[in-house]
């Protein structure tokens, strides 16, 4: 009487733009930012010259979701992968995602982190799993009915749409949808509109030139700001050197971190493997400097299939019909994942809450300043400083 | 019948000072300079760290450079530094170009951080350099001298054209700006001040500049030289120090003044020639209890002094008022 069981997850992340702290010990949060990044460097591997935007806080979420849902082999291997089980983090995380969601820390940066299973109408869930979810990642069930793949689908991006204030629209296309097999789908939506602590003056904002790969030259509008960074340079263990600068949002618990070769030559795929939540705490370290910053005014978006990467980094099972085993989600049907997208974007520009003008004394010196200019791919994280997560990475090739 | 006067003369600024405003608003480069030879500003120096130029300076003798104290952080080792001479430009190769290491870096033990007093550096070159057209001293006026507001003089250097624009040319710019005195100049600072508080106009500094900014001194020009001329020589009365941003309405750039320093730069510069200079003081005479901001309005000193000033009107208007029945 057992079938097989399409079960879709879908991860829908959004951003505008891109602050700091320190940390001892490893979070949970980091260990799954870690996972995440490890996603992006499958990721980038086939891709090395496009745009790749992903949320690895997100990801982890939605895996975390799923772990309360597993058992047996199905569960160790998110567990091993993800390097911690929820059975044991549960409580950290639930504080964790509170902090990161929090508004009252005087912090105008806003974070907000939807999650949602939207279920087959009549069918029955295990109650454990329903209310873990709620308690730990505050998920929403909402019954749907998967029949009509036009309806479904569009109440799902309605629903992420309104999470992300817009930003993301028609997240997963009727399609994908099973009208007979679907049973459920999981949604994990992150929306994040920050404002720069210290803004970039409009007017000057220029067009420059932005060297992109295989010696193309694309003119963009490029931000411009002296101001008081955290920035160095810094090396791979092989020794192939990056300048790195930290730009704060407002309320200082979130930053936008850049990583940019120093040598033309060396191409981003050499660095990217070397990052890690570890790597970006060194980063934090750095001092703070007087430096004037020229960084393109992007905005870039991707939707990304995240099968592949997980099944290269050992979730396997999950996504196999006659392996998986959701066993707590319910014992009634074979569940498997058929689908795990995520869908991210992220907009850079000038908004920030005040001008740094010459508010410090370091600024109004007349000798000049040493250049930190982002005219050539790079990548960039949105660092959650009190936890460590990294909510959202990319490369830009083209701005 | 004093105060009639005052009060007229007070109207016939304020319109002053509104054309004046309406006819400046063309900026080009310094900001609002123009291209320069070596030969003209023979002291004029350049400072480069890992070989990005980083500030200007001026040659007080043949082995003493004088520059801004901020230019050597304390992080940053002499090594890294070099002086470049003789040439109007240093982006391509020039013959009469000459270049020097630093061995030394006297910073003056009153500095401490920009903005406050005493940013002031002398620079010890390797060797000797040899004088030519391109490459020679400046003259110091001596503490006693005595250069006053509204007086012209011109600002060199390389340093950017705008906030955040470097010079692009590379070519040696000049600027002419009228000397705004220490009092004025604070003033101004305090006209709108920053979120942190305004910027304080220390004893030892001056201002040169326009209300509007139309011609500034930029990032990149620190420690060279606001040269002034009395009869045919030409005196480094200012040390280009910082500024709120480049060009910005009243902000006029601020100069640590080297009379100030004249003689602690003796006692380790043998060979500077320091003048005695007093130029008699033939320019309009800057208001002692406030400013006049970039809209013509007035800005007093205090908050008591703005009570004075509307009480001071209201009888200027009455007197006027009876002198015309």
């Amino acid at each position: 009487m057992t079938r097989l069981l399409p079960l879709l997850l879908f991860a829908a992340v959004m951003t505008l733009t891109v602050a700091y702290s320190q940390l001892s010990s490893v979070t949970p949060e980091e260990l799954g930012s870690d996972l995440g990044i490890q996603v992006f460097n499958q990721l980038v591997k086939s891709k090395p010259e496009e745009n790749v935007v992903i949320s690895p806080h997100g990801i982890a979420s939605l895996l975390g979701m799923l772990q309360f849902g597993a058992d047996g082999k199905t569960k160790k291997q998110l567990a091993t992968v993800m390097r911690y089980r929820m059975h044991d983090v549960g409580k950290i995380l639930k504080k964790n995602n509170k902090v990161i969601m929090s508004k009252k820390n005087k912090n105008k940066d806003i974070v907000t982190t939807a999650n949602a299973v939207f279920v087959k109408s009549g069918f029955k869930m295990e109650v454990p799993f329903v209310s873990r979810n709620k308690d730990v990642f505050h998920s929403e069930v909402r019954s749907l009915d998967f029949e009509d793949k036009t309806v479904a689908s569009s109440t799902i991006n309605q629903w992420v749409k309104n999470v992300t204030k817009g930003m993301i629209e028609n997240l997963i296309s009727p399609d994908i949808i099973d009208s007979t097999l679907t049973r459920l789908v999981l949604v994990n939506a992150m929306y994040f509109k920050g404002q720069w602590k210290s803004r970039f003056q409009p007017e000057n904002t220029k067009k420059r030139n932005f060297n992109g790969p295989n010696g193309k030259v694309y003119q963009v509008p490029m931000l411009a700001q002296l101001s008081v960074f955290r920035s160095g340079s810094t090396s791979t263990p092989s020794g192939l050197w990056y300048n790195v600068i930290e730009l704060p949002y407002q309320g200082e618990s979130l930053s936008m971190l850049i990583a940019i070769p120093i040598e033309e030559s060396t191409p981003l795929s050499a660095i990217i493997p070397h990052i890690s939540t570890k790597t970006i705490q060194t980063w934090m370290t750095m001092n703070q400097k007087r430096v004037q910053v020229i960084l393109p005014k992007f905005s870039a978006e991707a939707e990304t299939d995240l099968k592949e990467p997980l099944k290269n980094l050992g979730i396997t099972d999950m996504f196999d019909q006659s392996k998986a085993n959701f066993a707590k989600i319910t014992r009634a049907e074979h569940l498997h994942v058929s689908h795990m997208l995520q869908k991210t974007k992220i907009e850079v520009n000038e908004d920030g809450t005040k001008a740094s003008s010459a508010t410090t004394a370091i600024l109004i010196a007349r000798s000049s300043p040493p250049w930190f200019i982002v005219d050539r791919p790079f990548i960039f994280f949105i660092r959650h400083h009190p936890t460590g997560a990294v909510l959202f990475m990319g490369q830009v090739n083209k701005p | 019948m004093d105060f009639f006067l005052y009060c007229f003369t007070s109207i016939l600024l304020l319109i002053s000072q509104g054309i004046w405003g309406v006819y400046s608003q063309v900026n080009s480069r310094i900001v609002g300079g123009e291209d320069t030879q070596i030969s003209l500003w023979a002291w004029q120096i350049s400072v480069t760290y890992k070989n990005a130029p980083v500030c200007g300076g001026s040659l007080l003798g043949r082995q003493w450079v004088l520059t801004a104290a901020h230019c050597f952080p304390l992080d940053h080792l002499y090594s890294d530094y070099l002086i470049k001479m003789g040439a109007s430009q240093f982006k391509y190769p020039d013959a009469n170009m000459v270049m020097k290491q630093v061995v030394n870096v006297i910073i003056n033990t009153s500095y401490m951080d920009i903005g406050s007093s005493g940013d002031v550096a002398l620079v010890k070159l390797d060797s000797p350099v040899a004088y030519n057209d391109n490459i020679k001293p400046v003259v110091l006026p001596s503490s006693s001298s005595q250069f006053p507001a509204g007086m012209m003089c011109s600002v060199t250097g390389w340093g950017y054209i705008q906030q955040g624009e470097p010079l692009t040319s590379g070519t040696l710019q000049v600027a002419e700006v009228p000397i705004i005195g220490q009092r004025t100049c604070n003033c101004l600072y305090h006209v709108n001040p920053n979120d942190n508080g305004p910027h304080e106009i220390h004893q030892d500094m001056i201002c040169a500049g326009y209300l509007d900014g139309r011609k500034d001194a930029c990032q990149g020009d620190s420690g060279g030289p606001l040269s002034c001329q009395v009869q045919d020589t030409w005196y480094q009365v200012g040390m280009i120090s910082w500024g709120d941003k480049c060009g910005a309405q009243n902000r006029p750039g601020v100069y640590t003044l080297t009379s100030v320093y004249a003689s602690w730069i003796q006692e380790n510069v043998p060979d500077v020639q320091i003048d005695n200079v007093i130029v008699p003081a033939t320019f309009t005479p800057e208001p002692e209890d406030g400013c006049w901001t970039v809209d013509g309005t007035f800005h007093p000193n205090s908050g008591s002094d703005l009570v004075a000033m509307a009480s001071l009107t209201l009888i200027c208007l009455l007197a006027h008022l009876m002198g015309i029945f």
